[in-house]
């Protein structure tokens, strides 16, 4: 009698087994389905628009999907009772699930209703009578789905690139954030400093951390850590506690000695990059360019300089040699187009917007942004190599002529200008000087030509480019000129006389 | 009990019904529900028009089934003593008594023919012998010999002069049986047998103990879980006032079915598994009972009756629903 309780628990057993696989299967596939197409929105999104987390979140949606598909399906994984009914579904009478609910009774009918049930399971095939099967335009959809994923993820756009390098700098800025708070916790608990001394290094350490925290490049993120280390020094030579004093330092070495590393190894990386575009096969040598371009968009404007002193020392004589160097300029040039579109985007509103009415905070920002990039042109005009004074116009359309300096010589030390745009260099900026453009716009042209070998021809225009070297005034001129245009355009306007008096102390302020 | 007596059981019953089939032509549902009812213990109205041959079904049994019959016209004037029997005075030793005399109804197998022509007095004077198999005469109550079973007729066209059976009434039939009109090749068997000169001579097959005893069995039948409640829930979805109920129900019916209704599936079920040969209840075999037994204990409403909505049609919307 009990074998016969056995032989028939056994066999639902395997059914209900059965019914899982079956159950799993399918609620994976369907919850999976709708995962990947989560995981493609993401993914399809992160190719246009720059999203480091797409990939993060598309494995979380995938990966969560798989679990809750598993789960659903063991969820709904039938009972012992139900597996018996679905046996007896298949045209049994309810044989299977009564000896199933007679387990264990010993009459005889129990008896007889057991054996009658065991003849069933004898024959029951349950593989064929419970086949594991998948539709298949859902299968397809699955399948396309998945497919469309691995393209989706492993496809390299620029939004991406964008992503990668953002994440970057935003970790990096994180670890230095942790830095700073750790050096502000060891400055107030190791040594006796004076409230009003602590207050003043909070407060510019505070602004280290906002600065830190808004950097959206990694050269960026190298000049705010320059600047960090400089404000640090400063602060150290202004502290009275030797303590204090010394640990700024300290900070400040450990700073400048991190950028330096960095710097040194991602010229070492350029370099040996070049080297293999030098002597390995195109295959190699486009890849070795693709590195390169990588590279110089992460490099900070130093480290480009470093590894543009590396490729003249080196001294290569062969062909590959001048595209390999073509390879960094163009990485180069790439990213110093963008950088100056937007300065000299502000620098033009500038020029243009001379009238008082315009003169909004905005303009004022974009100025400082010019100001600070005509700063780092000149420091870069002192820099070893630097060509940009004997720099021709790089010619790539009247739209890019028409900003200052930014035209790129032919000789590695390339003339560029850019500086950060929301001007953060404005309180380092009394007693440097600035350049000022010595040119105007560039004059129209009218170019004619044969359009396809017809005589008829189509006009177009465009403006001329140009690019000067600059002069340099001092800040103080400048300022007083900038002013002085602002006093004269707000006297000549409407404006009532409160307002006229908080514009001009706003002008007298940037002194 | 072992599996060769079962089978005995099983192969008497199929006899049966084999004889019956042989007095009566078509109508093979109505016998195998016929000997359903009488195997569940339970009383039966069999409706049809004049004329189908009900109480030749009922003799017919009577026959093959070697028990006491009796048959009771019933008329506008029959009176509740008419059936159940009445206190006479006799003499007995010089003197005077009251003695019992039984009616008709003490009998194993008792025809109320076109049972809806009497007053509900007289209907009602069945009601205890239909439930308790007892008839209480003045002071005496008197047991009614074993098996016993009222298999009443009635006929649905003629209304006039007739007296519709209360509910309480209807609900101690176990089913309700629709005789219809049989076949044309079934006709020409009725034609053969009634106006020629063939003769059918039906044997008794089985006793009334021998029943006893095939009750007791199917008693014993077991029945699982889900169809138990499958049974159940087809009775529960009767009601309209019952959360969840079926739309169906919710629309046409007025009163939803009694516990005895769910009593009359699950033992009428057993008894259709048990004629099948099987050891359990299937499914099916509650879906097969559940018309004759819930036909005759739905209430419908007047929208029912204005969309001229049969019982048989709502039961099998709400058993559509339920599985």
């Amino acid at each position: 009698m009990m074998e016969l309780d056995q032989n028939i628990k056994r066999f639902v057993t395997r059914v209900k087994k059965r019914q899982s696989e079956k159950s799993i299967i399918t609620n994976l596939i369907e919850i999976c389905t709708m995962g990947l197409i989560v995981a493609n929105i993401l993914c399809g999104i992160a190719l246009i628009v720059p999203f480091y987390a797409s990939i993060i979140l598309a494995a979380i949606v995938i990966g969560g999907c798989v679990i809750a598909g598993w789960i659903r399906g063991i969820q709904r994984t039938p009972t012992m009772e139900q597996s018996a009914l679905l046996v007896d579904a298949k045209g049994y009478q309810e044989k299977i699930s009564t000896a199933l609910f007679l387990n264990g009774r010993n009459d005889a009918f129990a008896t007889l209703q057991k054996k009658d049930a065991i003849k069933i399971t004898e024959h029951f095939d349950i593989r064929k009578e419970f086949p594991i099967r998948i539709g298949k335009k859902q299968m397809l959809v699955f399948i396309s789905l998945a497919f469309l994923f691995l393209v989706c993820s492993t496809l390299d756009t620029p939004a991406k690139r964008i992503a990668n390098m953002r994440h970057e700098v935003t970790k990096e800025a994180k670890e230095e954030i942790a830095k700073l708070e750790k050096l502000e916790k060891e400055l107030k608990d190791k040594h006796e400093i004076s409230e009003t001394e602590m207050a003043e290094l909070s407060e510019q350490l505070k602004n280290a951390k906002k600065e830190l925290k808004e950097a959206d490049s990694s050269a960026e993120l190298a000049k705010m850590k320059e600047r960090l280390a400089k404000k640090m020094e400063l602060a150290a030579d202004k502290s009275k506690n030797k303590g204090v004093s010394d640990t700024l330092k300290k900070a400040a070495e450990e700073t400048r000695k991190q950028e330096q590393d960095k710097k040194d190894q991602l010229a070492k990386e350029a370099l040996e990059a070049l080297e293999k575009a030098k002597n390995g096969n195109k295959k190699d040598q486009k890849k070795a360019y693709e590195k390169m371009a990588e590279l110089a968009a992460q490099m900070s404007d130093d480290a480009l300089q470093q590894a543009a002193d590396n490729y003249q020392e080196a001294q290569p004589t062969d062909a590959s040699y001048a595209e390999a160097k073509n390879a960094v300029q163009n990485a180069m040039n790439q990213q110093l187009n963008s950088q100056n579109a937007s300065n000299q985007n502000g620098a033009n509103q500038n020029a243009s917007n001379q009238n008082a009415s315009n003169q909004s905070a905005s303009n004022q920002n974009a100025t400082t942004g010019q100001m600070a990039s005509n700063q780092q042109n000149q420091a870069n005009q002192n820099g070893p190599g630097n060509a940009g004074n004997n720099g021709n116009g790089n010619g790539n359309g009247g739209g890019n002529g028409k900003g200052n300096g930014s035209g790129n010589g032919n000789g590695p030390g390339a003339g560029w200008n850019y500086g950060s745009k929301d001007g953060r260099e404005g309180a380092a900026k009394t007693d440097e000087n600035i350049t000022v453009p010595d040119g105007m716009l560039g004059n129209d042209d009218n170019l004619t030509g044969k359009a396809n070998g017809n005589d008829s021809s189509i006009r177009q225009k465009s403006n001329e480019s140009k690019a000067w070297s600059g002069n340099k005034v001092s800040y103080g001129s400048v300022s007083g000129q900038y002013k002085q245009k602002a006093y004269t355009k707000v006297n000549e306007s409407g404006y009532p006389s409160d307002m006229k008096d908080k514009i001009k102390n706003y002008f007298d302020g940037l002194n | 009990m072992d599996e060769k007596k079962l089978q005995e059981m099983i192969e008497q019953v199929r006899a049966c019904e084999e004889e019956i089939g042989k007095g009566i032509i078509g109508q093979r549902d109505i016998i195998r529900q016929v000997l359903l009812a009488i195997l569940a213990d339970g009383n039966i109205l069999l409706e049809g028009v004049p004329g189908l041959g009900k109480t030749e079904l009922v003799k017919a049994i009577s026959k093959v089934l070697s028990t006491s019959f009796s048959r009771i016209q019933f008329t506008p004037d029959l009176m509740p003593a008419d059936v159940t029997g009445t206190n006479l005075i006799m003499k007995e030793n010089g003197n005077n008594v009251f003695k019992f005399e039984a009616g008709p109804v003490f009998s194993n197998i008792v025809l109320a023919d076109e049972i809806n022509r009497a007053t509900p007095k007289t209907q009602s004077a069945l009601l205890e012998a239909m439930q308790e198999k007892t008839v209480t005469v003045g002071k005496a109550t008197y047991e009614l010999p074993k098996p016993f079973m009222v298999l009443a007729t009635q006929n649905p066209i003629e209304n006039e002069g007739t007296y519709p059976l209360p509910e309480a009434q209807l609900d101690r039939f176990l089913l309700k049986l629709l005789v219809d009109f049989p076949s044309k090749d079934e006709l020409k068997d009725i034609m053969n047998i009634t106006v020629m000169n063939q003769k059918v001579e039906l044997r008794s097959i089985i006793s009334g103990d021998d029943i006893l005893k095939i009750r007791e069995v199917i008693r014993e039948m077991p029945i699982a879980d889900a169809v138990m409640d499958f049974a159940l829930s087809i009775v529960v979805a009767t009601h309209p006032e019952v959360a969840g109920a079926p739309e169906v129900t919710k629309k046409y019916i007025q009163t939803g079915a009694s516990p005895r209704a769910a009593q009359a599936i699950v033992k009428t079920a057993k008894a259709r598994a048990f004629m099948e040969g099987r050891y359990n209840v299937a499914f099916e075999d509650v879906e097969f009972v559940a018309y004759p037994a819930l036909r005759h204990r739905l209430a419908l409403n007047f929208e029912a009756i204005s969309d001229g909505i049969q019982a048989d049609a709502v039961i099998k919307e709400m058993i559509g629903s339920i599985r």
